[in-house]
């Protein structure tokens, strides 16, 4: 240990000692705190704090990953480049040491620039919020603390399983007409088609019912349920009316509440906790309501949502942080890695590809994963036609080979915390297990045993061409 | 003096062929050698430009893996922690880092032996000052000129007190002085019972501290053996005294002529050697207290410089002048 930690100074004197480390260091550092004064927004307070927070921690994650790809390949390269490793190597230190001790400095300073940055951007945050303080309305100042200043768990309703549910279905019509030759597939979608206008529409005077269960753990006295709902035109005067009713007569409080929103967006209704039976159970009726006769659609997908103060703005805001020196030290496994066998131009090449497929990762998988089906709860049809074109054998294995490819590559993307704090929303335990478990552990763990045994076959004194 | 019983190094049928980039042999710097180093010897390794000297070095610190052969130091494969516990290196060239400062480097190096900070600052304190450094163990080794970095890596190489010393040309760049302790200090260590192993183009000075010496070429073995033995040349006599009269001279010569009848005699002073005189030159500078930004100077532990024993030819020859004279006498 006293070697790696010897290791590990000598890497961070070095990067004291570097100009162009202070330069970058210099700049990172003067772009950060102008940010607030830079970035508008949309006007409202809120919407600046939105802004903020998405572009300094977006920017701090793109600047921070780079410098660390740079410092990371540049620390063990330039040992060996320049020969000292000769010496280092004819001391009593194992190879994993050597890793190990360039990793942890360049994590060092890497990670003090980090906490320098999440410093800076929470100055930011409250400097805008107070700097606006005097010029917001009551409910102004109560929108900013319960969506912005706050950690907030989600909980969803538990949604049926259309497929299975289409599968009985087309069972129990086998079973029924045994003599029936129409294919599989159609009956499969007049099913689902079925099953769609009975789980989702709402005509006039219907109602749709949800359970939310899995509501624990809340802080204050108020929640938030969100809502977004479809219509197949839009109504005239652009509302919709409807009524909700949220608990359970006889086992929690009842609460009704009329509204008169408009499709298409997000709705965000604050109610008291008491409608939330002692289990964690919501249970939500809504009956449409409209003037215009016009049918609601609700699907599974983005349709309700509760939300729910769970934790303190500033713990999750500094779990964002640890999410990012997550995604930094891997890459600088991933760096380090690079640099046990390629020079310092190709090693930055290397790990800044997989910064950008580690960066887009998700949205590779889902480009590559399975052929495109038509979704039951698409509200636009119309391109099922598109679908019989077949896909020859060869782009299928191209792309399970492609997908399982991109699974190597660590998912920066799953960390990425700015979706959870332009929100205030409560950064759950997978996120940060991913993190710390997948990202750090597991790809940083591998890319530095790797590096390990490479740097233990090399003959170190070769000239390298 | 050297225990025969213990191989300290032993190499065998060495053999190391540089390949380029396509696996395609391309030199064969180390063809085939072996030898063994005794504990307490000092081993010379000696060869032009080119013959594969630091090649074998860095084989037998597994820098570079042998295309055949075997090799044991302290008795183990060299890639054990336990052997490099036990060994320091000076490289051909000090490859130090710049943004160190000598002390810190020597703290450095310290922390990868395990030493505890208490004895860290006492080695270092101590090799500073051996190695005349102390005045500017602050400043960063980037800074230094190349005989000032040359005896840090020296100091390096010590730093764990080593059973084995590894040293490539320990004295390139180095001033006179600084060659003259290197020889004390390999003295020294001799006589502590550590083992040296030791390349150098500066023949004088392997003649004076080396046991036994091999002569590569072309990554060959081509002599090996004991100094004393190589060296004593039987085809000259050389009378050593103080300064006599001139009629004295003049008997001496008359009875050389009349015994021997050989009028191939001259009887003349002996020149001092250059080193013997820029060390008197430095030598008052330091007693008169000049100032110099480089490397410190002690008088201390300086030895009058002996005067010269062997052939004078042989103590001022070139490589190749040696190699020829002693394959002459093969
Ligand atoms: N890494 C390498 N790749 C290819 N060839 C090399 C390499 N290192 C050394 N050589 C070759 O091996 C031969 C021996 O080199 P080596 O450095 O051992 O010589 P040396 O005896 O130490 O010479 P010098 O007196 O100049 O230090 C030379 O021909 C050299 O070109
Ligand atoms: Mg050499």
């Amino acid at each position: 240990m006293k070697q790696v930690l010897a290791i590990a100074h000598k890497t961070v004197l070095k990067a004291l000692h570097d100009k162009m480390f202070a330069g970058i260091t210099l700049i990172f550092l003067i772009i950060l705190p102008l940010l607030p004064l830079l970035l508008r927004g949309d006007g409202s307070v809120i919407g600046h704090l939105r802004l903020f927070i998405s572009y300094s921690v977006n920017f701090s994650i793109f600047f921070l990953s780079l410098l660390a790809i740079f410092m990371a390949c540049n620390s063990l390269y330039e040992e060996m480049f320049r020969k000292q490793m000769f010496l280092l190597a004819t001391k009593p230190v194992r190879k994993w040491q050597i890793i190990a001790g360039h990793w942890l400095g360049t994590c060092i300073i890497v990670g003090t620039l980090l906490a320098g940055a999440t410093v800076i951007n929470y100055g930011g945050l409250r400097w805008i919020y107070s700097h606006q303080k005097s010029v917001l309305t009551e409910e102004q100042h109560t929108d900013i603390a319960q969506n912005f200043f706050s950690a907030r768990k989600t909980a969803l309703p538990d949604n049926p399983d259309i497929d299975s549910m289409v599968e009985e279905s087309v069972l129990s019509f086998r079973k029924a007409n045994p003599n029936d030759k129409t294919p599989a597939e159609e009956l499969r979608e007049t099913y689902r088609k079925r099953l769609f206008y009975k789980l989702y529409c709402i005509p006039v005077n219907f109602q749709k019912k949800w359970t939310v269960s899995g509501i624990k753990g809340v802080k204050g006295d108020v929640f938030n349920f969100r809502f977004k709902y479809y219509t197949s035109e839009m109504p005239p005067d652009g509302k919709i009316n409807g009524k909700w009713v949220f608990g359970e007569a006889g086992v929690t409080e009842e609460h009704e509440v009329f509204t008169d929103k408009s499709p298409e967006t997000y709705h965000t209704l604050t109610l008291p906790v008491s409608v939330i039976s002692g289990d964690g159970t919501l249970q939500v009726k809504f009956t449409n309501q409209d003037n215009d006769m016009l049918t609601l659609i609700m699907p599974d997908k983005d349709n309700v949502e509760v939300l729910y103060e769970s934790g303190i703005f500033v713990i999750n805001y500094l779990k964002a942080s640890l999410l990012i020196f997550c995604q930094i030290a891997a890459l600088v496994a991933i760096g380090v890695l690079f640099s046990a066998f390629l020079s310092f131009p190709v090693a930055c090449l290397m790990t800044l590809f997989f910064f950008g497929i580690g960066t887009m990762a998700t949205h590779f998988v889902q480009m590559l994963s399975a052929p495109v089906v038509e979704e039951a709860h698409g509200h636009s049809h119309g391109h099922e036609a598109d679908h019989e074109a077949v896909e020859s054998i060869f782009d299928l294995v191209a792309r399970k080979m492609v997908g399982s490819m991109i699974q190597v590559f660590p998912h920066f993307d799953t960390i990425n915390p700015t979706r959870f704090l332009t929100d205030g929303r409560f950064i759950d335990s997978s996120t940060m297990i991913w993190g710390f478990g997948i990202i750090l552990l597991l790809q940083g763990g591998t890319a530095l045993i790797l590096g390990t045994i490479i740097l233990h076959r090399k003959e170190l004194a070769k000239v390298t061409i | 003096m050297a225990d025969n019983t213990k191989p300290v190094v032993m190499a065998r049928n060495l053999t190391k062929v540089f390949k380029d980039f396509w696996g395609r042999p391309r030199v064969k710097a180390v063809d085939d050698i072996s030898f063994q180093i005794n504990q307490g010897e000092v081993y010379g390794l000696l060869g032009p430009n080119g013959s594969g000297k630091s090649t074998t070095l860095k084989l037998l610190l597994g820098l570079l893996f042998p295309t055949k052969g075997q090799i044991s130091i302290l008795g183990k494969p060299v890639s054990h922690v336990a052997v490099k516990q036990r060994i320091g290196f000076l490289p051909e060239e000090s490859y130090l880092y710049g943004y160190l400062s000598a002390r810190e480097t020597l703290e450095f190096y310290g922390k990868l032996f395990d030493l505890t900070a208490a004895q860290r600052k006492q080695r270092a304190e101590q090799l500073l000052d051996i190695v005349g450094l102390e005045k500017v163990a602050s400043r960063p080794v980037r800074e230094f000129s190349k005989g000032m970095a040359r005896r840090l890596g020296l100091a390096q190489a010590l730093i764990n007190d080593p059973d084995l010393i590894f040293l490539d040309e320990p004295t390139s760049g180095l001033d006179p002085i600084g060659t003259r302790q290197i020889k004390d200090l390999i003295s020294d260590l001799k006589q502590r019972g550590k083992t040296v192993l030791l390349c150098s183009h500066l023949l004088a000075d392997v003649e004076d501290v080396c046991d036994r010496i091999s002569i590569l070429y072309g990554g060959k073995i081509k002599v090996e053996g004991k100094v004393s033995d190589l060296l004593q040349n039987h085809n000259t006599l050389q009378i050593n005294m103080p300064d006599l009269k001139m009629s004295t001279i003049e008997k001496i010569k008359k009875v050389i002529m009349e015994t021997e009848n050989n009028p191939d005699i001259s009887i003349e002073h002996p020149h001092d050697r250059l080193e013997t005189f820029f060390l008197n030159v430095v030598e008052q500078a330091v007693k008169d207290k000049d100032e110099t930004s480089g490397a410190q100077i002690h008088l201390a532990g300086k030895k009058e410089p002996e005067p010269q024993t062997a052939d004078q030819n042989t103590a001022e020859t070139t490589d190749t002048d040696l190699i020829k004279h002693l394959m002459d006498k093969e």
